[in-house]
């Protein structure tokens, strides 16, 4: 064998070393560990006890795992259901041919990609503070002039005062939906551009056959854009569960001891990482971890599977 | 243009890459070879320490340079490192086995996390027979010993004692007319100062109201447990969030935070926005802790000369008129070299006058060495409390401090009962109850969902079980 052909030989391998290197040190090394870890009780490197899968029983006896599995859910579902809308309505939006200043639209709905989500978090920690954040202040200037208005009718009590605006404890009781919100803000431009690339290779001749065809602007879109689409919305919607369900970040910066009061924002991540990182118990933190792993293929395989039924459509 | 001939000298595997390629390899080999070979070098100190509280570092700095320079000299390095990092650094070290520094001077949530193995993995120096032998046992305030004393044994010369005085806003109070030296508990002062909650901008809602605190705010809501002998862990450790002392003590708190006559505001500490409220006066009184003074005068100026700081009113008549709020140790890892040397270094550090002196005067922190108390530094009026002797009013009642059990799961403990006083007020919000009496049995049934929350972690650490399983 000369040895020009087995260089031409070792060259892939030379190419998708520097992943692998890192794949095996830094992922699938740790992730074989992670096993026998979920087994026991560790501490340090050189205590450790057999505890079998009792960390796994307890983890679905423990009320703040069920707690953190819930607020995941449900951001999960905000993301699905408010961000992909969102996202979708813009990329709607921006595919529009007449549009003047689409290139600005798009920078100002993805730019806030660019600063990074812990950047993110601090702003809207702040942006969400009680009395003198943004959000109370403009709510706060929003209803005075109804809360005037009513002011010694049987209204009065329908409508908040200012102060209540202003004392609005987003970052502790209404910490979901202040992560939803900021989450919203910072995605729905990211996955916009995933919707628009897939719009672009939405076929025109179907659009205006179906146009000529009678259909309107709904019709259109429910039965030839949607379609069309639907492997990438899979897709999105598929990462955007995943994303949600990986979400520390935000929380971890934004609220009170990354949880918020009574544990309204405490996510099934920030649960792995406090048993593990405040609380010392690293086999618990391990055990949620394959828990939450499960879970996420779990919705993988239901994505392949609708994908799967969609191509056979 | 390269000669084909030279070119056909080169054996042919040289053309496999390129020569930029080849150079990047060189430089990868002989740079990973310089590091193997190299011994570690620690520049020109013998020892490093760790510290996360910029005003300490600033203290230690002059003060160790001076030991460094003296003859033959152990040499130490004080760093600092952001509070986040260092704690990360030290568990990671402590979990990982992975290298920390020498000296570890760390704040006590971070430091009852070392103590969640067996005694025998604690990752700090036990110090117990050293402190001992050199009789700094009986030169430190007694209670500031405890949050480093775990079964027994103790990992840490105490950095504070970190008493606590209820701060007021003297020039609203006076000008009133009322006076608080008769105040003794609680219910006299809330009973003085409700006049003078006050609804500034007309919209039939107080905004002015007696003290400051919040269901938010754990320190706070701790604070009060511990001076009245409650909390989440009796002095030996044990679980007790769930006593019956506890339910009463948050039942009353709630109150205090619910319904048209609440006394309770919510002023968040360190923060811009809790600093404007100070300054605005929508809490009349505050929990000081000693370090809080300092804060104060840098971050709100314009109160000076109109706060003063008295002993916390009690619970009950003749209760304890103080608490505990925070506190730090210096330890010494368990794996450094030079063990002596770091004692001794660490003894020097700690125990010096100098130090007792700077650390009150930068960070108005009172020393836990007994001995230093007499000094004049403690006696000098401070204009920011209306030339009150500050230093001295916190010294004399330094040795009433509750003492706090040394456990792993201290933070648990603590954001349990945090919780549990925060759904409370939810359900006195919601069904609109807002007596103490009313709130008792619902604080009782929080309460011991919260022990058994904690109860629950603490079943899981398999090495504190009466028969942990043999080990691997």
């Amino acid at each position: 064998m000369s040895v020009r052909r087995a260089s031409v030989g070792l060259a892939p391998w030379c190419f998708v070393a520097p992943f692998a290197v890192l794949f095996v040190l830094f992922t699938l090394i740790p992730l074989v560990q992670s096993v026998p870890l979920s087994l026991s009780h560790t501490f340090g490197p050189s205590a450790s006890l057999p505890v079998g899968l009792e960390k796994f029983a307890s983890a679905l006896d423990d009320p703040r795992f069920w707690v953190a599995l819930r607020n995941t859910f449900l951001f999960a579902a905000g993301s699905v259901f408010i961000q992909l809308p969102v996202s979708l309505a813009l990329a709607l939006l921006l595919n529009r041919r007449r549009l003047v200043g689409r290139g600005v639209f798009r920078l100002l709905f993805f730019s806030p990609q660019l600063v990074g989500l812990v950047f993110a978090g601090v702003l809207a920690s702040v942006i969400f503070q009680k009395q003198r954040g943004l959000v109370n202040m403009a709510l706060a200037a929003f209803v005075e002039p109804w809360h005037d208005l009513v002011a010694g009718g049987r209204l009065e009590a329908w409508i908040p005062s200012p102060t209540e605006m202003l004392a609005l404890p987003w970052l502790e009781t209404l910490a979901l939906p202040a992560l939803i919100l900021t989450a919203l803000w910072m995605y729905a431009g990211f996955n916009m551009i995933y919707f628009l690339a897939a719009l672009q290779n939405v076929s025109r001749d179907q659009l205006e056959s179906a146009m000529l065809d009678g259909a309107g602007p709904i019709r259109r879109f429910w039965h030839v854009t949607l379609p069309a689409i639907q492997p990438v919305a899979v897709f999105v919607v598929l990462l955007s569960i995943i994303g949600s369900f990986q979400l520390f970040e935000l929380p971890y910066v934004m609220l009170p001891e990354g949880v918020g009061l009574q544990d309204r924002g405490l996510t099934i991540v920030t649960y792995l990482f406090k048993s593990g990182f405040e609380a010392g118990d690293l086999g618990y933190a391990a055990a949620i971890g394959w828990m939450l792993a499960i879970i996420l293929a779990g919705f993988a395989i239901a994505q392949r599977l609708v994908s799967r039924e969609g191509a056979l459509r | 243009m390269a000669d084909p001939k030279r070119q056909r000298d080169v054996p042919q595997w040289v053309h496999a890459f390129s020569p930029g390629a080849w150079c990047i390899a060189l430089l990868a080999v002989l740079s990973s070879a310089l590091l193997a070979v190299l011994p570690e070098s620690r520049g020109d100190v013998d020892a490093t320490m760790w510290a996360s509280a910029k005003p300490h570092y600033d203290i230690y700095f002059p003060i160790v340079e001076q030991w460094n320079d003296e003859p033959d000299a152990f040499r130490v390095d004080v760093q600092l490192l952001s509070r986040q990092v260092m704690d990360r650094r030290m568990i990671g070290g402590f979990l990982g086995g992975v290298p920390v520094a020498d000296l570890i001077e760390s704040e006590r949530s971070t430091v009852s996390l070392a103590f969640a193995g067996p005694l025998e993995a604690v990752g700090f120096l036990d110090l117990t027979d050293r402190m001992k032998a050199d009789g700094l046992l009986d030169r430190i305030n007694p209670p500031s010993l405890s949050p480093w004393t775990y079964e027994g044994r103790i990992f840490g010369i105490p950095h504070d004692v970190h008493p606590v005085l209820l701060g007021y806003r003297a020039d609203l109070i006076e000008a009133a007319g009322i006076s608080l030296e008769g105040v003794e508990t609680w219910d006299d002062l809330f009973e003085a100062l409700r006049p003078l909650q006050a609804d500034q901008d007309g919209n039939g809602v107080p905004d002015r109201h007696v003290l400051s605190l919040w269901d938010s705010s754990s320190d706070i809501i701790n604070t009060l447990l511990l001076q009245a002998g409650g909390g989440p862990f009796l002095p030996d450790g044990t679980l007790a969030i769930d006593r019956p002392l506890n339910a009463r003590l948050i039942a009353e708190m709630t109150s205090w935070m619910v319904g048209p006559d609440r006394v309770a505001a919510d002023v968040p500490d360190f923060s811009p926005g809790g600093n404007k409220l100070k300054a605005q006066g929508a809490a009349l009184c505050f929990l000081m802790p000693d370090w809080m003074c300092d804060i104060w005068e840098e971050q709100i100026p314009q109160l000076s000369g109109k706060m003063r700081l008295m002993p916390l009113p009690a619970w009950e008549p003749g209760g304890r008129r103080t608490s505990v709020w925070g506190g730090s140790m210096l330890g010494i890892s368990r794996e450094a070299e030079n063990q002596e040397e770091l004692w001794a270094f660490a003894k020097r550090l700690y125990t010096s006058d100098d130090l007792s002196r700077e650390i009150y005067r930068e960070g108005a922190i009172i020393t836990p060495i007994v001995e230093l108390w007499d000094d004049p530094i403690f006696d000098e009026p401070d204009p920011y409390f209306g030339g009150q002797a500050k230093g001295r009013l916190y010294i004399d009642l330094a040795r009433e401090v509750p003492a706090r059990p040394a456990t792993p799961y201290f933070t648990h403990g603590r954001t349990a009962l945090q919780q549990a006083v925060s759904r409370l007020k939810s359900w006195a919000e919601s069904r609109e109850v807002y007596d103490a009496e009313s709130l008792l049995p619902k604080a009782e049934e929080l309460l011991a969902d919260a022990h058994e929350e904690v109860a629950r972690i603490m079943r899981r650490n398999a090495f504190h079980r009466p028969d942990p399983v043999p080990g691997s």
